[in-house]
This record gives C-alpha cells, structure tokens and sequence, in this order.
C-alpha cells in the first residue's frame, strides 16, 4: 500500500507561521521492506537549546496536571500540545559536577552521555574534544534503527566544528566519538532523500544499482582486511569502525531509498553561518526532520541550536525585546571563551541568578538582560511548538500522529548563564501520546539526566535499559513521568 | 605576587606533555610481496622497499631510540581531499567543501583526531567517489591513458589499474590489490559494459582506506626497533602533504621510485622544491590560516555596512598573500611577519582601511605610516575576528596571544568568577571598564596576564579599522609585559608590543611547537625532544627564518620515522 503524505495537509501544521518552504513531498515507501504494519515506529528527537533559561520566567506555577504555565513556556500552552507536554524541573546534570574546566564545555560533553567527559584536558594548545561515551540519542539510534534506515540524523543550526562546547552526540569516549550535527540544511538534505538509490524496492533499477555498489563496497572492504594487523591498536580501532560504517552503508543499499521529495531547500554557502537566516536555517531543518520521521527514514533524530556558548545574535530575531537599552554586553568584555559573536551568551552572564526567585534588588541592566534572554527563551518556545504541530499535521500507519508517537525531549547544558549550574536543569519531553505522564513535576534535584534517559528509552520500548551512563548517577527510570 | 604564582602555574601546566599511549599491537612490517605498475609509469616492478636506512652521518638515530612519540593514521582533511582528487582526476569541483567538518585537536583542525569519523562522513565519501567516478568516465580517453580498441578492452582497464592505483594509493599497488581491482572491473563489465565497470573501479579506489587515509607502514627493520623508517613513497606523501596540501607529484614518484628520496640531503632537496614552486604558498597560507583561527572571517557577524563576506574573504586574501610574500620571497623571518607596516592590498581593502592605495582590484603591495599597522597581528582579518560585533575584545586579544604566540593557554574563568558586567559607562575606556572588573579576586591572577597584550591593540576597532578615541576618550594602548616565561617589558602601543614578542625567546619557541604539531597531526612526546630541539637550533641559529624552520622539520626523526607497532616500547 503506497501513502501519500499530502503536502497541503503538512503545511497546514504550520500554524500561521506563514514561511511556506516549498518541499514536503514525501510517500511513503510500499512494497515488502516497509510493509503496512498497524503499529507505528517509536521515535525520538533530542532538542537542544543553549545556555539553559531565565528560571524564574520557565517554572511554572501549580503543580501535576493543573499547573499554570510560565511566559516562556507559554507558546507550547495549546490546547493541542498541553496534553502532551510534561515540564521536568529539577532535574540535575549530575555527570558535569564533578570536574572543573568551562561551565559550557563540562554540560555539552556530559549532557547526554551521562558522563563526565574524559577528555578535555589543559594542554600545551588547549583544549581537545572529548565525551566519556555513548550519547543517549546515539544508544537509542543503534536500538530502534531497522536495515536500510539511517540510525540517525543530526540537525544543527549554526552549529560549528571546533572545540569541546561544540558537540553533544557521541558513539563512543573521545574525540573519535564525536557525531557532529550538520548546520546545512541541504546536506540533511541529501542524506535523506538523495544518498541511495532511486527506485522501488525490487525494480530492477534498484537491484542493479544496489548489486554495484555492494561490489565496489566488497573491493573497499578487502582494502581494509588487508591493513588489518599492521597498525598500532589506536588506528586499527578507527579502521574498524570506518569499516562497520561502510557495512552500515552495504545495508542501506540494499533495502533503497524511503522517501521522494521534490524540491531540496535553497540555501547559498554564506547563508549557513548567517545569523540573519537563523529563523529560516531552523525552520529548513525542523521541516526535513519532520518529514525523515514521518517517512521513516530514521527513528532518532537531534535539533541543536548552535553549541554552547550560543553565539546566536537576537536582535533581529527577537525584535521586539528592548536590545537598544542593554547596552552593557556591547561595552565591555566578559571571561568569553573565544567567540567573538557571543550575543546570547555573553548577555546571559549579565542576567543574575533566578534559581530561588528573581532577585528584588537587580540592576537596571540585569532586568534588561532578564527581559531580553526571557524573549529568547519563548522564541524557542515558540520554534518548539512549530515543531511540534508539524509532527502533529502528519498522519502515522496507527492512525495517530506521528507527534504521537515521538518523544521530543528538550536538554540545555547549564540551567542558567551566570551560575553554569547543573541543578535545576530546565528540560521537557513533549509529544508520545500514552508513552509518558504530563504535567509539571519537580524532582528536586533527587534525579539526575541519566534516569530521564532511562526514561525515555523505556517509554519508546526499550525495557531492558535500566541504566545510563556513569552508574553512579544512574538510579533507573523516573515511575512518576512513565505510564 | 598573586599574578607571578599564575605564571608559573600555567607554564608547568603548558610544559605537561599531552599522553599519547601507543598501544602497540601485533606485528606490521610486511614488506611488499610484489608491485605492479608505478605512478611515474616508468619504474620497473619490485622498487618498493629497497631502500636502505638513514645516513650515517649527521642522521636523526644520533639521538637515541626514541626518536618518535607516537604516528597516529591520518585522514585526508577536506582540503586535502579536493586538491588530491584535483590532482588525480582533474576534477576541480572541491566536493569536500560539504565534508563534515574537521573538529579542532590542540588548536589545529589537521589533527590526527581532527577527521571524525560518523555515518555521515561515510556517506559523504560514497557520493563523492561516485560522482567523481562518473564525470571522470565523461572523458574515457583522457582518464585511461591507453587504447581500449587498440590494445584491447581488457588489457588497457589492467594496465590503467596499476597506473591509476598507484596514484591513488600514492605508492605501486601490491599484487593481491591488483588482482582485486581487475577483479572488480572483470565481475562487472560484461553486465555493465566496460565504461561503467571502469567507473566502479574508480568509484572503489576513493573510498579505499589506502587513499582516504595517509597509511604509513614503514620500512621493515632488522630488529625490533622503537621506530621504522617511511618508504620513500610515504615520505614522499609526508612532503607533498605537508608543503601542498595534496598527493606527490610526478616528480616525487620518480625520486621514490628511484631511490632518491633517502638521503637526508636528497629529501631536504624536494622540500626546497616544493616550497619554491608557486603550490608551496600552501603550507604558509594554510598553517597561519589555522593558528590564527580565520576560516570564519567571512561569516562574522558585524552589522556594519562596512563589513561583508565578500570583505571577509579579501581580508583573508590579504593575509595569504601577505604570509606568502613575507615568508616565502621575502627574508622569511617571525620577526618581519610580526612588525612591518608593509601588506598588500586591492582598492576594496584600501577602501576598508580608509587608506589611499590600490585604486583597481587586484592586490598590490602597501606600507602603512607609521604607527599604523605592525605585521600580521594587526592585520583586519585577525583584529576583526578577536572582537565582538560592535567593539574589540582585548580579552580575546589577550588570549590569542597567550594560546598561540606563547603557548600558555589561560584557564577557564573560575566557577566562582562573577562575570556580570557593570552598565557602559560614557566616562570610562571599555579599557578602564575591563580594569576596574578584573583587578579583583578571582580574575585578578589571569587577567594580570590577558590583559596587557591585549590592550596593546586598543587602536583596532571591532572592525580591525584603525581609530584614535574609544567613544570620545582618547586610546591608552600602553602596557606592562609580566610574562609568561621570560616576557617583560612596557610598551607604548601595539608597535612596541609586537617587537616585544618578536624578539622574545619564548614566541620562537611556541611557534616551533606549533609548527610541529600542524606538520604531525598529534602533540609534542617524550621521544619529540631530539627532533624538536633540532628545529628549535635552526630556528635560532637561522634568526627565526620559518623557511629554514620548515626545510629543517624535514630532517627531523619526527618527520622520517614512524613508531613501530611491534617495537621496543618506550
């Protein structure tokens, strides 16, 4: 049976956020690899934003289901998205507390590997890059993907390459562990519509393409039995594993390509790294992963905007926040670890404390700062909530939504830009319909990220994860938040 | 007092070497079992591995056993990549430009651990090997170099195996990769007819670990020695890497294949080569594009008219061209690189800098009057990217000084740092603002070192323009130097400054370091102290010439021998 995803019915999840990009065509693949099944695919996405929030305009009021929401979470307050929404306050980031190094750097490396990083380290030239294991999303990439899937796609948004803030999935420990997310939007692009081959499953297109590229794959693949054994344990390691990317790849092949889409998005090489274009880039990106999901081409997928030390500049993004009036981030310099654009993030070293509450006595700067970060803190509320409602405006094979089906969870690698605490960790799980309890809970600090993974992994249907991460700070799924 | 402790701290902390531990595994050290066809498609089979060990004279072994810490496998960075299969194929489309990008390892993005390793970049591979294979099969005749209708359809895909092989895996091919190839070509021609099966040959030699990666076994040893000597055609590969960015050229196959690429003298010869010849502006370009952190020029974000992408990148043309001129045809020396008012500029950049100089496009040489400009520093390029949108950063001034010309990387601000910042003030420098903020515990200690070579460039606004007043005070851009190491000195403004760390023992120093890690992929070992004093004494000896730097890296224990993954341990 051949679906085909209505291009008017995917648009329509825009909610008035007239942007109108031109390109979700997507159908669903029939014939035997993907054959109508009643039950829908578990999905999960990652989303990640910088530099935590304004605490006291996230917490909402209340608690459990009657909770009142707060003004920056209010755009995700729908009658729509409210029952699919739980607000997970006090969580604490237990696996960056117990180093010392950059605030931004100990959150992105620990933050979904549960770990403290082992890797950066002081040394003659800096810093290197380095998580303390498998990221989260890529331990659930490796369990839900099915053959000729990608396990996962890594959608970034003025992501960079470079040092250890930059990154947050991970195979494995170390540098070599780094999964970076792609900030191009035609890239994401290309590896999910245009990297295999075109054709039906069967056709004999396809098996030809398909029996070629499996006898260029089997010649690159004696290249590498030849060379094994002859280099130190270091290399053969990255040998291996390049070599059981390209069996990965040998799987693809053969099963083709899940989705046919029309138009790629258009972006010129400047755009990429464009402040200007953030809102577009974003927007590109939640539209591609939206629809990859939908038409499972992947079952995992990450949203980060930008690392951390977010260099996103909001002024013409937020416009409407009073910008001209803060004035002091423009004036002089902060301890800024080398971005010389750090508008949010030096702007968030500005804002005092809200752990326990505004502060009465704060300077006319800070409530400045405070009003500004607050609408940034909404804007991705409200990017969210798009998000969301695309997911939502797209039927699955149970009849549901593929919303319904997908977890969101929504991490940051600091609670706060002054205090770079791991305390009060402002996170969410939005979405999966029946898959875990919304409401607002507070946790209090008493568990940690590595059981809210836990959490998820379960709730998506993976009850033999118990545990995650360094176990010292794993103490099993959180039963408040699972059905 | 406070400060001094710091100093020392960060000096200890910059001399503890980063670990490499080799863990080394079972035997390699096979010799070739036979070789078939050669680049330079004129040496004969079996020269592969016939070459003899280091001189004896004057030789890197004069310093022991540990002459190498450590030679982690390389991966073709993106740049590297488009100008190898450039070189291969003739194909310009730089289809690595939409690589994953290459992550930064101690300041450089070359680094052994700098090419990550995801599913994407698998996949990237896969579609560029095919879309090169496709278009090179545009143009059968060029790409074969025989006559499949004159000597026959089978016998010119075998011949073109060994030569095009040998170009891609940058050394003769063995006989079992022969066989494999011709294989390949063989199970696929008589369904696909002999053009594709040509493609899928292709296809399949770019995304072999011998081409994508920079595979260097050795020579084999007699015994069980800590290091193993490359082959000519790896040190071969080590050269044009290292001074083009790309794979030998046919003149580095010959000398490989012929033996000439032993001798110590046969090898600084190629590197003298190399440099010379237009291609050499790589390395310079390439080494100083890294160290000073400017691939993002072109997308700062200034919000001033004035700046653009387009300006971004002719500021870094400036700065290439400028690296090239001074290093490579001029006296080569750090010091004139550091200090001359001299660069070079088109009417755009003129323009830019509010000067009257070239009044057409392309790029001629200027001087600046004095107490303008001094050397690559203060270049707009580097003085645009250390600042914030609206207004310079003499922290992050400070710190690149420190990170990359001294090599005693400040800290992270301590946790307990409060880093919010008091309101702009019309009556204060953001200078006197930045004082007041850090002359307290607990910034006091670092920021007694950040701060004054950072404010030495307080001439440079965020657009790396050359202004007089911040606001309407006028600028203080003088200072006192209180280390790291053997730095001291005042200075009045940023001329002062860099004659300062020009001059200063240290600087030299940090730049051989860095020289070495950008040259190797990995940081400075134990077993590195031979070959890097040896560069150090040149650099001395020759009054700080990075072309002689250079000339001498290739002599160097590090840069001719590999770690044995079966030796001695250390």
């Amino acid at each position: 049976m051949r679906k085909r995803l209505n291009r008017r019915a995917v648009l329509r999840g825009a909610g008035g956020l007239a942007f109108g990009l031109p390109f979700l065509e997507a159908m669903r693949r029939s014939g035997e690899a993907r054959a109508a099944v009643s039950e829908a695919p578990k999905r999960v996405v990652v989303w990640y934003n910088g530099i935590g929030t304004v605490l006291s305009k996230w917490r909402p009021t209340g608690i459990g289901t009657s909770y009142v929401t707060s003004e920056i979470l209010a755009p995700l307050d729908t009658p729509s998205l409210r029952p699919k929404l739980a607000i997970l306050s006090g969580i604490r980031g237990a696996a960056a507390e117990k180093l010392s190094g950059n605030g931004h750097a100990k959150g992105m490396t620990s933050l979904l590997t549960g770990r403290p990083f082992t890797e950066i380290k002081s040394t003659n030239f800096g810093d290197t890059v380095g998580g303390g294991g498998i990221s989260i999303d890529q331990l659930l990439a490796k369990r839900l993907v099915n053959p000729g899937q990608l396990a996962s796609i890594e959608a970034g948004i003025l992501t960079r390459s470079g040092g250890p803030s930059s990154y947050m999935s991970y195979s494995g420990p170390g540098q070599g562990g780094v999964v970076p997310a792609e900030p191009d939007p035609r890239k994401v692009f290309a590896r999910v519509f245009s990297s295999v081959p075109t054709g039906n499953a069967g056709s004999a297109e396809l098996e030809a393409s398909a029996r070629q590229r499996r006898s260029v794959l089997d010649t690159v693949q004696r290249d590498f039995a030849r060379l094994s054994g002859k280099l130190g344990a270091e290399d053969q390691e990255r040998l291996d594993k390049h070599l059981a990317l390209i069996r990965d790849l040998e799987a693809r092949v053969q099963v083709g390509k899940s989705c046919d889409v029309a138009v790629a998005p258009a972006f010129a090489d400047d755009d990429i790294r464009a402040n200007s274009r953030v809102p577009e880039l974003g927007r590109a990106q939640m539209d591609l992963v939206a629809v990859a999901l939908a038409c499972d081409a992947t079952r995992v997928a990450t949203m980060q905007w930008s690392g951390g030390e977010s260099p996103i500049d909001f002024k013409a993004i937020a416009p409407n926040a009073p910008w001209s009036e803060l004035s002091c981030p423009a004036s002089v310099d902060s301890c800024s670890d080398g971005d010389s654009n750090s508008a949010h993030h030096v702007m968030s070293h500005i804002l005092p404390s809200t752990a326990g509450g505004a502060p009465s006595d704060m300077s006319a700067a800070q409530s400045t700062a405070m009003t500004c970060l607050t609408a940034v803190y909404k804007w991705y509320s409200e990017q969210l909530a798009y998000f969301a409602q695309q997911l939502a405006a797209i039927p699955d094979v149970d009849g549901r939504t593929v919303l319904d089906n997908t977890i969101i969870l929504c991490v940051t690698e600091v609670s706060e830009g002054p205090s770079h605490a791991y305390t009060d960790m402002p996170f969410l799980a939005l979405g999966g319909s029946g898959l875990f309890k919304p409401g607002y809970f507070d946790f209090q600090n008493q568990r940690t990220q590595n059981d809210l993974f836990v959490t998820v992994a379960q709730a998506v249907g993976l009850p033999d994860i118990t545990e995650f991460g360094d176990p010292e700070f794993s103490s099993g799924a959180i039963s408040d938040i699972l059905v | 007092m406070a400060a001094k402790q710091k100093a020392s701290a960060f000096r200890k902390l910059g001399q503890r070497l980063s670990a490499f531990s080799f863990l080394l595994s079972s035997f390699a050290a096979t010799a070739c079992t036979g070789t078939v066809g050669s680049p330079d498609q004129g040496a004969s089979v079996g020269t592969a591995g016939a070459a003899t060990g280091p001189s004896a004279s004057g030789g890197p072994l004069e310093c022991g056993s540990q002459v190498v810490h450590g030679s982690p496998l390389r991966r073709l960075t993106r740049q590297e990549y488009n100008n190898t299969v450039r070189d291969l194929l003739g194909d310009a489309t730089r289809p690595g430009d939409r690589f994953v990008a290459e992550s930064s390892q101690l300041g450089f993005t070359n680094g052994a651990a700098s090419t990550l390793l995801s599913p994407a970049v698998v996949e990237d591979y896969e579609n560029a090997a095919g879309a090169l294979a496709k278009s090179a099969i545009s143009n059968l005749p060029r790409l074969l170099g025989c006559d499949p209708v004159a000597v026959g359809e089978d016998a010119c895909a075998t011949d073109f195996v060994g030569r095009f092989g040998a170009r891609a895996f940058r050394r003769p091919l063995q006989v079992e990769e022969a066989a494999d190839y011709q294989a390949l070509y063989i199970n696929n021609k008589a369904e696909f007819g002999f053009a594709t099966a040509i493609e899928l040959v292709v296809r399949a030699f770019l995304q072999s670990p011998v081409f994508l990666y920079r595979v260097e076994l050795g020579m084999p040893a007699p015994t069980q020695t800590a290091a193993l000597r490359l082959s000519p055609y790896e040190t071969a590969s080590r050269l044009s890497y290292l001074f083009w960015g790309t794979m030998p050229d046919e003149t580095l196959f010959q000398v490989a294949s012929q033996g000439k690429l032993e001798a110590p003298a046969d090898i600084r010869g190629q590197a003298q080569r190399l440099l010379g010849e237009a291609r050499g502006v790589h390395a310079l370009a390439d080494f100083h594009a890294q160290w000073g952190q400017l691939e993002g020029v072109p997308s700062l974000h200034k919000n001033d008219a004035r700046f653009s992408p387009n300006i971004g990148r002719l500021l870094l043309e400036e700065t290439n061209r400028f690296v090239d001129e001074t290093l490579r045809h001029g006296d080569g020396l750090l010091a004139t690189l550091l200090t001359t008012p001299v660069t070079y500029l088109n009417n755009d950049l003129a323009a830019y800098y509010g000067v009257s100089g070239p009044s057409g496009p392309s790029f001629e040489r200027f001087e600046f009057t004095k107490g303008r400009r001094a050397g690559l520093l203060t270049h707009a390029s580097f003085m645009a990217s250390l600042a914030h949108e609206a207004q310079p950063s003499p922290v992050l001034r400070g710190k690149f000084v420190l990170e990359q010309l001294l090599c005693s990387p400040p800290p992270a601000p301590p946790d307990n740092a409060d880093t919010a910042l008091p309101a702009a003030d019309p009556s204060k420098t953001a200078r006197q603002q930045l004082v007041e903020l850090t002359s307290v515990v607990p910034c006091s200690g670092c920021h007694a070192l950040l701060n004054p070579p950072g404010f030495g460039f307080e001439h440079f606004d965020a657009l790396g323009r050359f202004r007089e007043t911040d606001g309407s005070l006028p600028i203080d851009a003088s200072g006192d130097l209180a280390g790291p190491g053997d730095l001291s000195g005042h200075f009045e403004n940023h001329e002062e400054l860099l004659r300062l760390l020009a001059e200063n023992e240290t600087v030299r120093s940090c730049i051989v370091s860095k020289w070495f890690t950008y040259t190797h992929g990995r940081g400075e070992g134990e077993g590195d102290a031979c070959s890097l004093n040896r560069m150090r004494e040149t650099f001395r000896s020759s009054g700080g010439n990075v072309r002689e730097l250079l000339l001498s890296l290739t002599e160097t224990a590090a840069f001719l021998y590999r770690t044995n993954p079966k030796g001695a341990s250390p």
